[in-house]
Formats: structure tokens, sequence, C-alpha cells
């Protein structure tokens, strides 16, 4: 009875204040639920490109001796490979390589792992390098050189490419950490039956099964890796020993848990800070009633209404408030996906929320006589009466040197499950905080012992009433200090979001960039330089020498560059050269022809010093002396972090045949790079590498560490400036509508628009230019911690902040607009006929 | 006696000045007796009511209501002291801004553990509101609102009713019935403390108590 | 010399079956010099009508004119309110500073002025207060020193001396009287208390709504 009554007065006559507060606890509400929503589409799209990436689930390889009567799981076919010695065309031969035997479905039900090229795959097929080796075509005759056998003859009928071939050659069983095996040179596949005439009983024969799973896994890709590599195992156990599985999906969904692992990361980081200040916020939209609150809180006491009835009252408001909140919010968040489990995760969020902060300013002792209404006094806050402003701030410092370095995502060995080091965001978390309490001392100085100062400051707004208008500024210390704390922390938090975005979105870039080589990379052609510059679209092309050589046993990668012009076209970046520039590397190279720059790893590894001889040996054996002269940390095209870097013209001279191959970085005059990538493929034929960035940035986008922030970065970023209009404007409006009286009196006074607007522009000022300042200074220095604090997110690391100019100007013009407007909805108001405002108090 | 209230002080501190409001005031009300306290503006008459009902403790001395000290009590316990035996009127903002004048009513009633429509309509009637029933707060001229605000003090038939100003905006007529009202109240063994300026209230007191500067006189 | 002149005029608040008539068919004028007691019985309608005097609200019909005032009555008419109007967050000097410094006088002087007002109603020493921490009565003398201070053509003050104690009602009126005098200021009070109306030469009457002149 008592509850409904006072419920019915709140929804007739307070509606709008209720549904501010309900739009706090909305936003409150929407944040964790969209991005919940985010992340497990997220997660569900990472395990499904894990099981599209993958050509072959499972090779099941029957071991030495063994064979495999195990029935195989889902969709298997039989392949079996084995060595030969050679092939060899009339006029050209090649060195050994593999023959596979494919059943004649193969490519139907594993559609990944062979792209046909030219010909048909009826018969024997050639892999791309081995015909562009033996200058072989479909309908060639090839010899097969088999070991330990008379040589036998197969037509070709095809070339085919073989996207996955380290898959499939891999060594299935290897440790775990075991160099990966190079794909052989030369593949040769043949029908199945034909493999059999021609290999059965080989010594080097071996049989696989190829498994295709069903692929219903679980979303997530840590709890789909789990299951596959279960499941392998229990494959493994079953067989007893007569076979081994090689399991690509379940290394694949190893990788993209790591992906998942990392957003969740990114989820944790963006999320929270975000549902904080919608609770900051939300607790100052719920305070700024405080005034009449406590005269209606003072009113009830007199009619002796225990704590027990304010609790009742201010529950029933509150899950009004809660529900209305909840339902907007929840509304707000289905825009991005189905909520479901995350929208009850969101709402219980909200209801805490709503509690936290509804609930204490409906409680707070209620010592009020009615008619004394609450004017702010000077005393500052407990928090910075104890210095926990500067306590934070140290403590961030602290723990930031203490945790950098450390690996943020940790896969323990031999274990399935992986973990975050959620530690590493306490630093930027107390820096945050810390800061927000700093902004909030600031101000608080500012407009109590800085009272003259401020009346200086308004004495261009407020002419002769500046010292009144610092007095009544002064006076509600309390709610305009947080008001600017709550806007800058938002700014801060969109700043900071934004540069993160900014350098993240530069970084996978750069690691497109790194991939790739340059806009179109091309190998594996016999054109000339001047004929692939003249394609339309080509402004640079840039030759790259490719090929092997050993490094005592170890066989690396080996680049040959052009000193001269290479800088230009290839995008090199300093941060490949540590401790030098790419400029200061490059030059080393000039300076001398036979300088060699070397990984780290290796440098380590000899004990190199600069100006140290170093032999490298080719693939046929050939012996080449370089000296060593710098370290090389990532290179274009690059695969592994082990590799050599030379100049091309050195390899040229020292090693002309056994060298490698050349590759063409393309620059191209602004045209799309896959558009350019295609006249080149039209021009070059089908034997011919073409690689374009926008590929690659797609490919590297979506494999490793590179979790799509698109979408999420979307929700934040929107989000974050939902927060930074609701700080600045709904705060300063909610605080002028808490002081109409206060205007209605002026104006009953005489006070004309003009003189009104001193006292709102001025603090509309205050707060903007607070929270403008304050805030940017606040994100810059938690946008640079969270940066070193997420290095292991970006690979390779960024030589700088990218300043996210975009969202600053959008922020700016936010600004520009809200602040204003506020400051005008205060003023319309102020218009309204005084005395009713009057007589409604 | 209702209500014994003895060596009350009451000092309040803002920065470096205090005011003493309250220096040793002592104050007592039986059950049908009209207390009138006079005294001049600024002379603590506001602060010896809000002690008086615990609305606020003094920081000296102690209030018995009913025999049951009130001062310096827990405030749930206190709140239940009020619910059930004072009725507060204040010098001004008496009413629930969200609530018309006869649901402010009802809500008294409803803290007070006693609804009774019956009362009311009898309440509003006395004090010349029906017409006004349903008006909200704002709609109310000061001498309705002054009116409104009494008939909400004395809606749960208090045992000690305690008034600031009561009359200060009526006119003479409505002045005679509101202290007819409150003389019926104490026939009802209602103890009557009224701190008033006005002539007519005094001449009407059993008694009237004198303040000047935090002291009686 | 009419400072202000109403002609036929009536008040509505609200429309339709809610609609109530606060005030109608008056039709009044008050010259320079002219001090006058307001009396009526509650809600008879006397906020009301002191309110569109002040020019502070308008009239459902009729017309009200400010002649001497050049039709502009904001910053020439000096208003105590019935009920608390003292701005929240300024102290009881710099409430009464307030119109001056709207007015368009120097900082220093509005503050020397207010000053003397307070110390003219007996409130000298709560300069420094905040409206929350004084008591009713000191909180209306501070809203009448907010009216002294100013130099109003007309002054209009509803139930000034509700929180007063008689002597110092008295006081507080005759301080009214003695300014507009000063300022050959037109003057009206509304009371209900038939002392202060004495004290007054003229006497209108409220009656539902109606005025007997
Ligand atoms: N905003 C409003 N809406 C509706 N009715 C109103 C409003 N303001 C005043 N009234 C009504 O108009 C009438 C006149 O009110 P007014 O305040 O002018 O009376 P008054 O003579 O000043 O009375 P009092 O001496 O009690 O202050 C009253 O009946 C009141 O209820
Ligand atoms: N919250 C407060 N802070 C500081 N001083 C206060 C506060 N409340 C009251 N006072 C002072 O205490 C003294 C007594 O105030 P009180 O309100 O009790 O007076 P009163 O007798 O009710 O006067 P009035 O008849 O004018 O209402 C006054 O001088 C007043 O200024
Ligand atoms: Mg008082
Ligand atoms: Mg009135």
């Amino acid at each position: 009875m008592l509850t409904w009554l006072w419920l019915y007065g709140l929804l007739t006559r307070r509606g709008a204040r209720l549904a501010v507060a309900a739009a706090g606890i909305a936003l409150a509400v929407a944040l964790p639920a969209a991005l919940g929503v985010f992340l497990s589409s997220a997660k569900t799209t990472m395990t499904a490109r894990s099981v599209e990436r993958v050509a072959v689930d499972w090779q099941v390889e029957a071991q030495p001796g063994a064979s495999i009567t195990t029935p195989m799981p889902g969709t298997f076919r039989e392949v079996d490979f084995a060595a030969f010695d050679g092939l060899s065309t009339p006029t050209i031969d090649t060195g050994p390589g593999r023959a596979l035997g494919l059943p004649a479905d193969y490519a139907d039900v594993f559609p990944g792992q062979t792209r046909l090229l030219a010909g048909d795959a009826t018969g024997a097929l050639l892999a791309q390098q081995t015909a562009a080796n033996l200058h072989a075509e479909p309908g060639t005759t090839v010899t097969v050189h088999r070991r330990g056998r008379p040589d036998a003859e197969v037509t070709v009928s095809g070339v085919v490419e073989l996207p996955e071939a380290d898959a499939l050659f891999q060594r299935v069983g290897a440790p775990a950490g075991a160099q990966p095996q190079a794909p052989p040179d030369n593949v040769l596949i043949l029908p199945a039956a034909r493999w059999h005439q021609l290999f059965d009983g080989s010594a080097t024969a071996r049989t696989q099964f190829h498994v295709r799973l069903d692929h219903q896994l679980p979303p997530d890709p840590a709890d789909a890796y789990i299951k596959v590599t279960g499941a392998a195992r229990n494959l493994e156990v079953r067989m007893a020993g007569s076979g081994l599985v090689g399991d690509n999906l379940g290394a694949a969904l190893g990788a993209a848990r790591e992906d998942a692992l990392y957003s969740q990361l990114l989820f944790v980081f963006l999320g929270v800070p975000g549902v904080v200040l919608a609770v900051l916020l939300t607790a100052s939209v719920a305070r700024s009633g405080a005034v009449r609150r406590a005269s209606e809180q003072a009113l009830l006491r007199a009619r002796g209404a225990t704590p027990a009835v304010f609790l009742r009252l201010a529950l029933a408001e509150t899950l009004i408030v809660w529900a209305a909140g909840t339902l907007a919010g929840l509304g707000l968040a289905a825009l991005t996906g189905p909520v479901g489990g995350w929208g009850a995760v969101s709402a219980a969020l909200g209801l805490v929320v709503t509690c936290a902060t509804v609930l204490p300013s409906a409680l707070r002792p209620g010592s009020v006589i009615t008619g004394r209404a609450p004017v702010t006094t000077g005393r500052p806050p407990a928090a910075l009466r104890f210095w926990l402003d500067f306590v934070l701030i140290a403590a961030a410092l602290v723990l930031f040197r203490l945790t950098t370095g450390h690996q943020l995502v940790l896969v323990p060995e031999g274990l399935t499950q992986i973990s975050v080091d959620y530690w590493a965001f306490a630093a930027p978390a107390l820096l945050w905080a810390g800061l927000g309490l700093l902004v909030w001392r600031l101000v608080l100085l500012l407009v109590g012992p800085g009272r003259g100062l401020l009346a200086r400051l308004a004495a261009p707004l407020a002419g002769g009433l500046s010292g009144t208008v610092a007095a009544s500024i002064a006076r509600q210390a309390g709610p305009i200090g947080r008001g600017v704390t709550v806007a800058a922390l938002a700014v801060a938090f969109v700043l900071s979001t934004a540069t993160f975005n900014a350098t993240y979105r530069q970084q996978a870039n750069v690691d497109a960039v790194l991939t790739n080589g340059a806009d179109v990379t091309v190998t594996r052609t016999t054109a000339t330089e001047g004929r692939l510059a003249g394609v339309p679209g080509v402004s640079a092309v840039e030759p790259l020498q490719h090929g092997f050589a050993y490094v005592g046993s170890d066989l690396q990668d080996l680049y040959g560059l052009r000193a001269g012009t290479v800088l230009s076209a290839a995008r090199l970046q300093d941060a490949y050269f540590p401790g030098d520039t790419a400029a200061g590397a490059v030059g080393k190279l000039a300076a001398r022809p036979d300088a060699l720059l070397v990984s780290q790893e290796t440098v380590t590894d000899f004990q190199l010093r600069p100006g140290d001889l170093v032999r490298l040996r080719t693939q046929d054996g050939q012996v080449v002396p370089f000296h060593y002269a710098g370290v090389v940390a990532e290179f274009p095209t690059a695969p592994r972090d082990s590799f050599l870097v030379a100049n091309a013209s050195y390899l040229a001279s020292a090693c002309p045949r056994s060298c490698g191959s050349t590759t063409f970085l393309v620059s191209t005059d602004g045209t799309a790079p896959h558009v350019v990538a295609a006249r080149l493929r039209d021009r070059l034929g089908p034997s011919a590498g073409i690689s374009d960035l926008d590929t690659t940035r797609r490919i590297v986008g979506s494999s490793l560490t590179a979790v799509d922030l698109g979408g999420l970065s979307a929700i934040e970023l929107g989000y974050g400036l939902a927060l930074v209009v609701a700080a600045t404007g709904l705060l300063l409006v909610l605080g002028f509508a808490e002081r109409r009286r206060t205007f209605a009196l002026a104006r009953v006074l005489g006070a004309r628009p003009r003189q009104l607007g001193a006292f709102i522009w001025t603090e509309v000022a205050l707060v903007g230019l607070g929270a403008a300042l304050l805030g940017t200074a606040a994100g810059w220095a938690v946008a640079r911690m969270l940066v070193a604090v997420l290095t292991g997110v970006f690979d390779p690391p960024p030589d700088q902040l990218a300043i996210p100019w975009g969202h600053l100007a959008v922020l700016a013009g936010l600004g520009l607009v809200v602040l204003p407007a506020a400051g005008l909805i205060a003023l319309r108001a102020a218009r309204r006929p005084p005395l009713t405002v009057l007589r409604d108090l | 006696m209702i209500l014994q209230a003895e060596e009350l002080y009451r000092f309040y501190r803002s920065g470096e000045e205090e005011t003493r409001a309250l220096r040793g005031v002592s104050l007592t009300a039986g059950a049908g007796e009209v207390v009138a306290i006079s005294g001049p503006s600024g002379s603590g008459k506001s602060t010896l009511l809000n002690c008086v009902t615990g609305l606020d403790d003094p920081d000296g001395g102690s209030v018995r209501i009913a025999g049951r000290r009130i001062s310096h009590l827990p405030e749930a316990e206190k709140a239940r002291l009020r619910s059930r035996l004072v009725g507060v009127l204040f010098q001004s903002g008496n009413l629930v801004g969200h609530l018309t004048v006869a649901r402010n009513l009802r809500l008294a009633q409803a803290l007070g553990g006693r609804p009774d429509r019956a009362y009311l309509d009898e309440l509003l009637d006395r004090l010349d509101l029906v017409g006004l029933r349903d008006a909200w707060p704002s709609a109310l001229s000061g001498g309705e609102a002054a009116r409104a605000g009494l008939a909400v003090a004395l809606a749960c038939r208090p045992a000690l009713l305690v008034a600031d100003e009561p009359t200060g905006e009526l006119d003479a007529g409505s002045e005679a019935s509101v202290l007819d009202l409150i003389r019926d109240q104490a026939r009802e063994k209602t103890a009557v403390v009224i701190a008033s300026h006005s002539a007519a209230v005094r001449n009407r007191a059993d008694r009237v108590v004198e303040l000047a500067d935090g002291r009686l006189v | 010399m009419t400072v202000v002149a109403c002609q036929d005029v009536a008040r509505t608040y609200g429309r339709g079956h809610k609609a109530v008539v606060a005030v109608h068919g008056i039709s009044c004028g008050l010259g320079r010099g002219d001090h006058v007691a307001l009396t009526g019985p509650s809600g008879s309608g006397k906020t009301t009508l002191l309110h569109l005097l002040a020019g502070l609200d308008r009239p459902t019909t009729g017309t009200i004119a400010w002649p001497d005032l050049d039709d502009e009555p904001r910053g020439h008419v000096g208003v105590v309110f019935q009920g608390p109007s003292l701005l929240p967050p300024l102290d009881a000097a710099e409430n009464v500073a307030l119109p001056l410094l709207i007015a368009g006088q120097p900082a220093a002087d509005a503050r020397l002025r207010a000053l003397a007002a307070l110390d003219a109603v007996g409130v000298g020493d709560l300069a420094a207060k905040l409206p929350q921490e004084l008591s009713g009565g000191q909180a209306q003398r501070v809203a009448v020193a907010r009216v002294l201070a100013g130099s109003p053509q007309l002054i209009i003050a509803d139930e000034p001396t509700a929180q007063l104690d008689a002597p110092l009602a008295v006081r507080v009126v005759e301080l009214l009287v003695t300014v507009a005098e000063e300022l050959h200021a037109a003057l009206v009070i509304a009371t209900h208390d038939a002392r202060i109306a004495q004290l007054l030469p003229v006497h209108w009457r409220m009656r539902d709504g109606g005025l007997t002149c």
C-alpha cells in the first residue's frame, strides 16, 4: 500500500528522472551484453575458420610393418606415399621427390588439398614446382626413377598446386617442437591403381588414412580443441601402436584457442572500464536528485519512516529503474546479435549496478531536516584525503615495471588448458583509476581554494557576475567535481582504446606487409623486371633473390636484395632490425658486397661479432663466404624467424645456380593490389605465384593473434562515445535541472538570459575543458601503458603509437555539439515560467 | 507527562563559527495540554522542536516521549516511536511533491500503520481542503499548503503534536478554525507544542514558554 | 505617475473542468508614493495578483501596464516572496547583492549596499551564512533586505512578516515604508495581520479572486 502509493506518485510526477536513471543502467547493461554476444560469435567464427582452413583433419599413418584395422571415424580415404630418386624428360632431370597415390574421388572429399592448374585430374599429376622444373605440361611423358627398381614412364595429365603441402608431407608422430619438415621439391600424384603398380612393396612405401571428421564441434575453439585432440588420442590408443594420428585440425584449433583467449582479453580490457564508467555515471545520475530526495526523506522521517521503510521504497524504485534499464539495454545489445546467456549475465550485472548506485543514495542516513537542503561543504572525499590518487598511480607504475615482458597468454607445456595473465591489466587499471582521482583532486582544487582563479577565468563569460558564479560553482564542488571526473574518465577511455585499436590495426597492416612483402608479390616466373613494370597499375618492381643455405646443419631461407633500391619498394620497418633502422641495416649491406644479416639466434649460436667470416653451404654443396654485418628479426615474405639476408648481386656472382630464384616485389601506383594481381596473373599464366596485400591482409587478419577487432572496436567506441555524451551532456543537464530553483529565482530577480548564461556557460566550459584536457592527458598515459602491456598482441611490436585522428575528430566534434546543446537545453529550461518552477519545489 | 525534555543544548558549527541555538532548555507537555513557544526570530524555537521530535539529536540533555527516551536512539527506533506517537509540522515544505494532498495524508497514515479514510475526510473537511483533495502541492497557496501540512501531521491521531508556526500564513478566520481543531485534539489527550509569534495562538494555549537567545525566560 | 495599472485582469490556472480561476475582474492602479495593504482569506488570490503586478506572470485575460517603467518591469520591481526564496548556493550577502550585480553595479558597491541592507533588518552578522543555516525569520529578513538594497520603483511584499514576531514585523514594515518613501516608489504588502495592515494608508481586500479597492 505504502509502496504502491509512493511508486504511483514517482511514476506519474517524476517519470523523467526515473527514465534518465534507467538510461544509465541501460548503458551499463548494453556494453557487456553486446561484447559478450560479439565474443561468442567471434569464437564460433574462429572455430569455423580453423575447420575451413584445414584440408585434411587427420592424417593417420600406419607404422612400419603394421597395418591399421581399427575403423576410422568420419569420412576417410587411403593415401599412399613412396619416395623416388628423380624424374626426367628427354631434356631435363630433377632430383628426388615423393609419389602419392590418391583414390579417384580424393579431390571431391578433400577439396582443399589439391588445386588443378592445368590439364585434367584423370591421370598422373605433377606439382606446380616440379612441372616448372621439368618444363612439363599435360601430355608430356615423364620418366620416374624408382628407388631400387627399373625406371617407369607416366604421362602427365595435369598440373596441380598443393596449398597444404607442409601438412600433407608432415612427419606424423614427430615430437612436439621438432623442426617442421620441408615438403619435397618434386611431387608426383598418381591414381591409386597406378601407384600400386609402380610402388607396391617399395621399402619407402607408407600408407595414411586421410580423415574428415563430422564437424559437430563446440563453438569455443578451446573446447573444440580439447574434443578433437582427445578423440585423436583415443584413436591412437585404440590402434594400439599400429598407427599414429597427424592432428591437423587439432593444431589449427590450438592456434585458434590462443586467438580466442586474446579476444577474451580484449573483451576484458574494453569491457571492464566501460562497465565501471557506466556504474560511475549511473551513480552520478542517481545522486543528481540528491537535493529533492533529501527533502523527501526528511519528510518521510518526520512521519516515522524507519530505515526499513526507506529500504523498501528504494528497492521498489530500484527494481523499476533496473527493469526498464535492463530491457532497454538488452534491446540495444540485441542489435549486435542474439543476446541469450550474455543477456542474463548482463541483466544480473545491471541489478548489482542498480543496487550499488540507487540504493546508497536512497539510504544515505537521512539526517536532513526539511527546508534545509544540503549544499556541499568544502570537505574533500575520503579517497583524496588519504592521497589515494597518488598511491594508485605509484602502484600502477611499480606493477608496470614488475609485469612488463610477461607473457600474457600462458600455454603450459603438456596441458590442454591455456590461460591469461590478467594481472598484467592491473597496472593500466590502477593508472586509470588513479588518474581519475587526480582529475577529481584538480577540479576540487580549482573550484575550492582556487575560487579566485576560477572567478578570473569566468570573467570573460560572466562579467560582473563572475564572483557570484564562482561562489555558486564552489558550493556545487561535489557534483561538478564528480561530473568532470566521470567525463574525463570517459574521454580517457575512448582515447586509450581508440589509440590501442589504431595501433593494433597499424600493426596488422605491418604484419600483412611483412607476410606479403609488397603490394603484390610474384614468384616462380621467368618474366623479366621490365615485363612486370609494363603492366598497368605497377609503379615499381623490385627483384628479391630467394633460396636456401645451410648455416652449420641448419637449413635457412636466404634472401638477396638490391641495396640501392630496396628501401623504396619493399616496405621495410625499423622494427625488423633490432637495434638498428631499416636504412642503417641496408646501408651495412651496401657498404660491403659479401655482407650478411642473420637472425639473433644465429648470432648467439655461433658467437658472431661484426666482421666475422660466415661460410654458408648451398643445397648443392657449394660453400660461399660472407661477412656478418648485422641482425635481422623480420623480413618481407620470410616465413620463419631464422633466415639470412645478403646482397643480390653477390649471390648472383657467387652462386648463380644454387642461390635460388627471383621473387618480384611489385608496388602499385594506387590501383588496388588485387586488381594489379589479377592483371599480372593474366599476363604471366598459371604457373607464376602471385599474391597481393588485400588477400594477405584478410588471411593474416583471420589467422593467428589477429583477432578481428573491427566489430569489437565499433561496439566499444560507439559505446564510449555514448558514455562521453552522457557524462558531459546528461550530467550537465541533470545538474542544471537540480538547480532549476536557483535559476528560476535568478530570473525573478531580473536576470536576463545572457546573465543566466553566465552561470550555465561557465559550468559548461569548466566541464568541457576539464574533460577534454585532463581526459586527453590521462587517455594518452593509459594508452601508452596499455600498448606496452599488450605488446604480446602485436606482431611485430609497434615503432610508435598510432594516433586515432578520426576518433579524435569525432570526439571533438561531439563535444562541440553536446556541450553547447546541454547549455542551450539548460537555458531553454531556465526560460520556463519561473513561478511554475518555484512552486514545484 | 507525554513530553519531557530536559536541559537541551544544541550548537551548530559552520566552519570556524559556532551558533549556540539552545543553551539548557527544558520543556514538558502533558496529555491534553497546549504549550506555546514564543520568542524572537532566531531564538531557537525550530531547533528545540527538531530535538523534541528526535529529528535532530541535542548535544546535551535528553528527550522522553510517553516515558520513553527518544534522543540518541538508533534511527529505526526513533522512527518507530515517531510513527506511533508524534505528528510533526514544519515551518515550510510539509508535503511530498509527487503526491496529491489526499495521497500525502494516506502516505502518513500508511507510515503510521493506521489507515483511516473516515478520519482523513474529517480532517480535510475541518481544514477546508475538500476541494483540494486531488490538488498537487505545487498548486496550493501558502495558507492552503500550511493547512494541508497540519492535516498530514494529525493524520495518525498522534499523542504529541509538534507544530512550527502553523498559522504564520493564515488569515484570522482560518487561524481560528485551525486553533479550534488543535484544541479538539487536545481534548482527546494529545499533548500539543506550538512555536508561534501569533498572539491568537498564545491566547488559546494553556501555557506559554518564552525563548530568547537559546534560553528560557 | 502610474506605476502599474490593471484593466479587467483575470488569471486562470489549468484548463477544462480542472481550471481554477484564481483572480478575475480586477481593475486597479498604483501610483508613485501609493502604499497599499492587501488582505484577504487564504486562497483568495493575493499571491496571484502580486505576481501579475510584478510582471512575473501574465494574465489570462485583461491587460497590465507599467506606464512609468516604460512597460518593462524587470529590474524596477522588488519582490519579497511568500515562502523560501533565497538562492541555496549563495550566502546571505551574495543573495542580497545579486539583483544589484544583475543590474550592472560594480561588485564592490553591490557588496557594501548588501551589507548595509542586512544590517537594517537586523541580520548583519549573518552575512556569510548559507540559506540552509538560517532560521525561518532570518531567511525572510534576508529576502526583505534584498529588496531594500535595490532601488525599486515598485515594491511588492507577499506576507513578509509571516515568520516574524510582532515588534520585528512592525519594524520590517516600517522599514519598507521608509524606503518606499525615500525612493518615491509604490508599495504593496499582502498580509493577514490586521495590525500590519493598519500601518498602511490604503487597504485593498480580496475575496474569491475579486478585489475591492
Ligand atoms: N499553479 C496553480 N495551479 C492551480 N491552482 C493554483 C495554482 N496556484 C494557485 N492556485 C489556486 O489559486 C487560488 C489562489 O491562490 P493564491 O496563491 O493567489 O492565494 P493567496 O491569496 O495568496 O492565499 P494565501 O494567503 O493562502 O497565500 C488558490 O485556491 C490556489 O489553490
Ligand atoms: N543548520 C544550521 N547551521 C548553522 N546555524 C543554524 C542552523 N540552523 C539554525 N541555525 C541558527 O540557530 C539559531 C536558531 O535557529 P532556529 O531556526 O531554531 O530559530 P527560530 O527560533 O526557529 O527562528 P524563527 O522564528 O526565525 O524561525 C539561529 O541563529 C540560526 O541562524
Ligand atoms: Mg523557526
Ligand atoms: Mg499567498
